[in-house]
């Protein structure tokens, strides 16, 4: 196993990182969300939150540049106090637990709806959670490798078969623009900041990094990146179905690979196909989200190994997975965490970066 | 002369008392490395495998297509609905016939019809027919474990068709949400409305196809050829109802053994308004765009005694302009059709290409005929089913919002009384192969 000294991965692995670490099921879901909020024109809301996005990529790159090789768990004692510090420490773990959960029992949901209707629920996350968490005792760089793998492998054949419904696209679908008017499009534009939970990772992840000063292109390309992804997903829908039916779908992703038909029949069901696919991108996400509260913990709690901690949050994250009753319950808890993610990406970073400016903090050295 | 420096002699006994040594302290180092996977392999060979979901293919009785009829209340009662305290008694019940092949006659005969006692062509399908009521869809597809030995499957599923009194009485969203929530079911199924009876359609044997589902399914590909026929999807269908209610889906008819396709249904509220013919679905086609190709009968010589002079112009490229008008009060749309095409058939070989007079009457009277087949399509919608079944409405909504926030609340009321005039243009491009 790895170590934390040897433990650094480069910058083209930190962009495949976090892709791999943002792109989940929200993907899956997100034109039902971001119609709901903007109706037809919600492809317009995706385009706008490249804005908020890009600042929150930003905020944190130019911050783990101001204490390079020294983990957020350390440095934002340094920022706001040690007390405050612990609190923010234990915060994120929370955040990331509580993610984790909603993302695992997500996943389960539509992986037992669409593949395995009779297998037991927690028999699907277990065996989804435990290979996890042996990737994440693994440390950062085996992690970073298997979200290389797993980005090259699913984002290219996930693209093809949703461009593969292009015979069905309806170009007036995406009309009116600004249906529910243009404030309610660009508010829809900052939800989707609450559903791009990953990116803070950016936040932990630098100190892991050879370089960390070149940090900034390659996260602004990642987070590019992602959107662009969101962009397709949410247009090849909304072409595909309309406001109106899009908004009746559970899973809109999974429908409209669903509703493919590839010439002469000759490969059929390609839902299945493409959630087998799907598996290996979400992967990463779940294992990310069991390494990063354990580094932050063991950095809170002075411990000098953080892979204990893995198998610690294990059962912790699997009981907030199985927590919720029923699907709706579980679209409640994604609702509400929506605003958790935002102040974790998008308002922290940023009113930590400028404390720490304010206090004379400065790229590569303290004051 | 060389001397090799003596190696030292590595002999068997010697090797073993090495690995005696230090093999536990390997294998110590190794079972703390290994554990942990080791331990994740083992629960994963129990838990991944997915033994919970495993059917074999023998087991699964594969629906390939359903037809959806009404029976009259107090006709037929399903079993369940007769026993006492199980659920109340409905008089709105459903018969639904499912076409599932019967795998082992499909090997012996080579999937070939054959001859049989039992059927009225004297031929037998190599397929199982059950026809059960039933108060909903999903009881129907449940029932099938009781008269079958498998398991009903509809991944396989290619047809819908609903029979023309359910679709009246009942209407269709009664059964579409059980096609659209199914996980199993693909959105891409064909989807009809039969002229008479469903279960007749099941039952046939159609002329170059085993199996009734996949013949109407094959629909889908012939749609493009034609604009006399209209083919929809269970999806397509579901996008256009779920946005207003307002539909058009295919109309087929079983008659003689056959089933002929053409011609459209009107769906209005959910509900079967009527159907439209196969000129007022080219008509219909014209509208929506998707004319495809189509072969028209022009008389270049009409009147009583003259014996006609039929030229066969195939007539494809549809363009269409839309152009609203609001005064306040009243709306009206201007359509313009562009269209183009070629000669397929010219009475006694008359070469038309070298009489430009006749070639620009000819063109004449194409587009006359095309706006014609529009406005007839037209007037049975806006008059006799007052039906926004075209989706007038939704193209309003999509495209000048401002006018849809004035007349979108009393659209259904409204939409008898819209203007809509029709100018079609046509351009003869080529001649075929013969001048």
């Amino acid at each position: 196993m790895m170590t934390q000294a040897n433990d650094r991965i480069d910058n083209l692995s930190l962009f495949f990182l976090i892709i791999a670490i943002i792109v989940e099921t929200g993907l899956l879901l997100a034109p039902r969300i971001l119609v709901q909020a903007a109706g037809a024109g919600a492809w317009l809301s995706v385009a706008m939150a490249l804005l908020p996005l890009a600042c929150a990529s930003f905020f944190m790159a130019r911050l783990g540049q101001l204490f390079p090789n020294e983990p957020f768990s350390s440095y934002c004692g340094k920022i706001v106090g040690k007390w405050p510090g612990i609190l923010l420490n234990f915060f994120f773990t929370g955040y990331w637990i509580v993610n984790n959960g909603r993302i695992l029992r997500n996943f389960s949901d539509i992986i037992k709806t669409s593949l395995l209707f009779r297998t037991p629920l927690e028999v699907v996350m277990l065996s989804f959670l435990i290979p996890a968490a042996y990737l994440a005792r693994c440390g950062i760089k085996t992690l970073a490798r298997f979200a290389v793998i797993a980005v090259i492998i699913s984002i290219p054949i996930g693209g093809l078969l949703v461009f593969a419904s292009y015979q069905a696209w309806n170009f007036s679908n995406l009309l009116p623009w600004m249906e529910k008017g243009w404030l309610k499009t660009a508010l829809a534009g900052f939800f989707i900041v609450g559903q791009s939970e990953g990116l803070e990772s950016i936040l932990f992840l630098l100190p892991f990094l050879k370089r960390p000063q070149k940090a900034l292109p390659y996260t602004l390309a990642a987070t590019a990146f992602t959107l662009s992804l969101m962009f397709m997903m949410v247009s090849a829908t909304l072409l595909e179905f309309g406001a109106s039916y899009t908004l009746r779908l559970a899973v809109p992703g999974i429908t409209l690979i669903q509703s493919v038909e590839l010439p002469s029949h000759f490969l059929e069901r390609l839902g299945s196909i493409y959630m087998a696919i799907w598996i290996l991108i979400v992967f990463p996400t779940v294992a990310a989200f069991l390494y990063l509260p354990s580094i932050v913990l063991a950095g809170t709690l002075k411990m000098p190994e953080p892979r204990p901690f893995v198998l610690l949050l294990l059962p912790i994250v699997y009981l907030t997975a199985i927590l919720p009753p029923d699907i709706t319950a579980v679209f409640k808890l994604s609702e509400m965490i929506k605003w958790f993610n935002m102040v974790a990406i998008l308002v922290l970073p940023a009113i930590l970066f400028v404390i720490a400016k304010l206090r004379g903090y400065k790229p590569g050295g303290n004051p | 002369m060389i001397i090799e420096p003596a190696r030292p002699r590595v002999t068997r006994i010697h090797a073993a008392r090495k690995i005696q040594k230090f093999a536990p302290q390997i294998f110590a180092h190794s079972l703390k490395n290994r554990l942990f996977p080791t331990i994740v392999c083992f629960v994963l060979i129990f838990a991944a495998s997915g033994c919970w979901d495993q059917i074999e293919i023998n087991q699964r009785a594969f629906i390939l297509g359903m037809g959806i009829d009404t029976i009259p209340a107090g006709e037929l009662k399903p079993a369940q609905v007769r026993e006492s305290g199980i659920l109340e008694e409905q008089s709105d019940q459903l018969l639904v016939t499912m076409e599932i092949p019967k795998t082992a006659e499909l090997i012996s005969n080579q999937g070939q019809a054959v001859a049989g006692p039992g059927s009225a062509a004297g031929l037998k399908k190599p397929a199982w027919v059950p026809a059960i009521t039933g108060v909903s869809l999903a009881q129907v597809v449940a029932e099938i474990r009781l008269r079958a030995n498998r398991q009903a499957f509809l991944g396989h599923l290619r047809l819908v068709a609903v029979g023309e009194e359910f679709a009246r009485r009942q209407g269709i969203r009664k059964i579409l949400d059980f096609f659209a929530r199914n996980p199993e079911i693909q959105l891409g199924v064909a989807f009809f409305i039969v002229n008479g009876r469903a279960q007749d359609l099941l039952t046939l044997i159609p002329p170059d196809e085993k199996y009734s589902a996949i013949y109407l399914n094959n629909i889908s590909n012939i749609d493009k050829f034609s604009a006399r026929l209209f083919y929809r999807s269970v999806g397509e269908l579901a996008i256009d109802l779920y946005e207003d209610g307002n539909a058009l889906a295919g109309r087929v008819r079983p008659a003689s053994g056959e089933a002929v396709s053409g011609g459209m249904a009107v769906i209005n509220n959910w509900k079967l308004a009527g159907f439209l013919g196969e000129v007022e679905t080219m008509g219909v086609n014209l509208f929506l765009g998707r004319m495809g190709q189509e072969m028209i009968l022009i008389n270049m010589n009409p009147g009583p005694g003259a014996g006609g002079s039929w030229f066969g112009v195939r007539v494809y490229n549809t363009g269409q302009k839309v152009k609203p008008r609001w005064n306040g009060r009243q709306l009206q749309l201007d359509y313009s059709f562009n269209t183009e095409g070629e000669i397929v058939e010219a009475p006694y070989g008359q070469q038309i290409s070298k009489n430009k007079t006749a070639m620009r009457r000819l063109e004449k009277l194409v587009a006359r005929q095309l706006t014609a087949a529009a406005q007839a399509a037209l007037t049975k919608l806006q008059q006799d089913y007052k039906s926004d079944a075209i989706g007038f409405g939704v193209y309003i909504r999509k495209h000048w919002p401002q006018i849809w926030k004035k007349i979108g609340p009393r659209w259904r009321e409204e939409f008898p009384y819209v203007k809509v005039t029709v100018k079609s243009q046509f351009k003869l491009r080529r001649m075929g192969i013969s001048l």
